[in-house]
């Protein structure tokens, strides 16, 4: 194995065992879905409501039961908000480490992307793990794409996180930022039920989570397909990570001796 | 750059905002010379340190290189979820890719500062006089020709003291180039250069 290879499989381990050692983060990334899903499917009623979803140039509606609804918005809220929490811990916690690691001799495309990887298989373990609650309790019409539509959001928002937590030194404001997008997004602007009757629109289209969640819905309810969601996702990621990588990059480029 | 310069300064200012911290400081440092830096509380010693290494942008100036490098920060920069022993293999990994470790040498690092036992250790359950020495073995490693260190006793035994001290003549002795942030008066026959950081300029103490 080459050196850049045992650098980045390095990063990535030693990533998963800081998350390991934080025995009750750990525990709480999966108790807060845990907790919040069966609240959802405690209280929501079996009343069926109509909800809107967007197409690429068309829109949809169909009848979902509340409880559906309930479970699907929650579910996406708790895996966005908790996707960009974990993200800002990961780049925003360790950074005058990393630093550090660079001015050593650490090459800060190494680390960015060594962080990015155990990220990625973070959000993927995530939406695994909300997905399967999501299918023992409710048909699920696309389970792959489903699922894919949370990893899609959950790196949208995980790279909402990570530019947070790399441009804010004071890690309260950090989390403030993430819980005011988080909350005014994929918390409140994002639900069918607040959406499908809103007056307006246009700005909701413009958020983050809209794509993916949009794929999530139209994924779970629906044999339709919706790759425009999709290619709109990615898009986000894309201009996400770029901005991401380009901070980081910006912030440590000095720090690196040839 | 002449070849036994390792680190030439020219003209480093540095400024937050309207507060001037660094004003057009020069520096040479010659392999195997040793040159302390001085200064009181708040003179910019640290900031010049970090100006060196890139971790703060000068407002104006150059820094230039000519050497491999061996860093000891003032700051608790340490993972602390790590074990120390993780610590150390990351940054030998890093370290590979460019220099040659000795692995006797890190063994023998490990013996005299009595970090056997610290080990398998998280960075966070260490005392700060061992937390320091993690930092100084971590500069030390990879027998780098610059060593610059940043009151790197810090916290440290007298016995600590002295084998600080063992290898800071052992490197000299090796041609490496020293520059030290130090504090005690006691000290300064040990440096060939002192340099002291006074209303922000950086001025050679005859």
């Amino acid at each position: 194995m080459n050196n850049s290879m045992q650098i980045l499989l390095q990063i990535y381990i030693l990533s998963a065992r800081e998350l390991l050692r934080n025995r009750i983060g750990l525990i709480l990334l999966f108790l807060i879905p845990g907790f919040f899903l069966s609240i959802a499917i405690w209280t929501a009623g079996e009343g069926a409501l109509p909800i809107k979803l967007f197409f690429q140039n068309q829109t949809e509606i169909i009848l979902v039961t509340q409880q559906k609804v309930s479970l699907i918005f929650i579910a996406a809220s708790v895996s966005g908000f908790l996707t960009a929490f974990y993200a800002n811990i990961l780049f925003h916690k360790n950074f005058e480490y990393q630093k550090y690691c660079i001015s050593l001799g650490l090459k800060p495309s190494l680390m960015i992307i060594g962080k990015f990887m155990f990220f990625i298989s973070i959000v993927i373990v995530m939406a695994i793990f909300i997905s399967v609650i999501i299918s023992l309790v409710i048909p699920i019409e696309q389970k792959l794409y489903s699922f894919a539509g949370f990893v899609l959001l959950g790196v949208v928002y995980g790279a909402y996180g990570g530019i947070v937590g790399v441009i804010n030194k004071d890690y309260m404001v950090a989390l403030l930022l993430i819980v005011l997008l988080a909350n005014l997004d994929i918390g409140w602007l994002q639900n069918p039920v607040f959406y499908s009757y809103a007056q307006e629109t246009e700005i909701i289209h413009w958020l983050p989570a809209f794509y993916p969640s949009q794929f999530i819905l139209t994924s779970t309810f629906t044999n339709l397909n919706n790759y425009w969601s999709v290619l709109m996702s990615f898009l986000y990621i894309l201009s996400f990570l770029l901005l991401l990588f380009l901070i980081m990059y910006l912030k440590t480029r000095n720090l690196y001796h040839e | 750059m002449s070849e036994n310069i390792l680190c030439s300064v020219s003209d480093l200012s540095k400024s937050y905002g309207r507060q001037q911290i660094l004003d057009e400081c020069q520096l040479e440092i010659n392999e195997g010379e040793f040159i302390g830096l001085v200064g009181e509380n708040g003179s910019g010693k640290t900031t010049f340190l970090k100006c060196l290494l890139g971790f703060t942008k000068p407002t104006s100036g150059e820094v230039k290189y000519n050497c491999s490098l061996g860093y000891c920060p003032q700051d608790n920069v340490l993972n602390n979820k790590l074990s120390v022993i993780e610590h150390f293999r990351f940054i030998e990994t890093i370290y590979k890719k460019r220099y040659h470790i000795d692995r006797m040498f890190v063994d023998s690092l490990i013996e005299k500062f009595k970090l056997e036992t610290y080990l398998d250790k998280l960075i966070c359950n260490l005392s700060s006089g061992t937390y320091q020495k993690i930092k100084l073995m971590t500069a030390l490693y990879h027998k780098p020709d610059l060593l610059l260190l940043d009151e790197p006793y810090d916290g440290f035994d007298w016995q600590m003291y002295n084998v600080f001290w063992e290898y800071i003549r052992e490197f000299k002795n090796k041609n490496t180039g020293i520059l030290m942030i130090s504090h005690f008066v006691f000290e300064n026959d040990k440096f060939d250069k002192i340099y002291e950081l006074k209303d922000r300029k950086l001025e050679l103490n005859e």
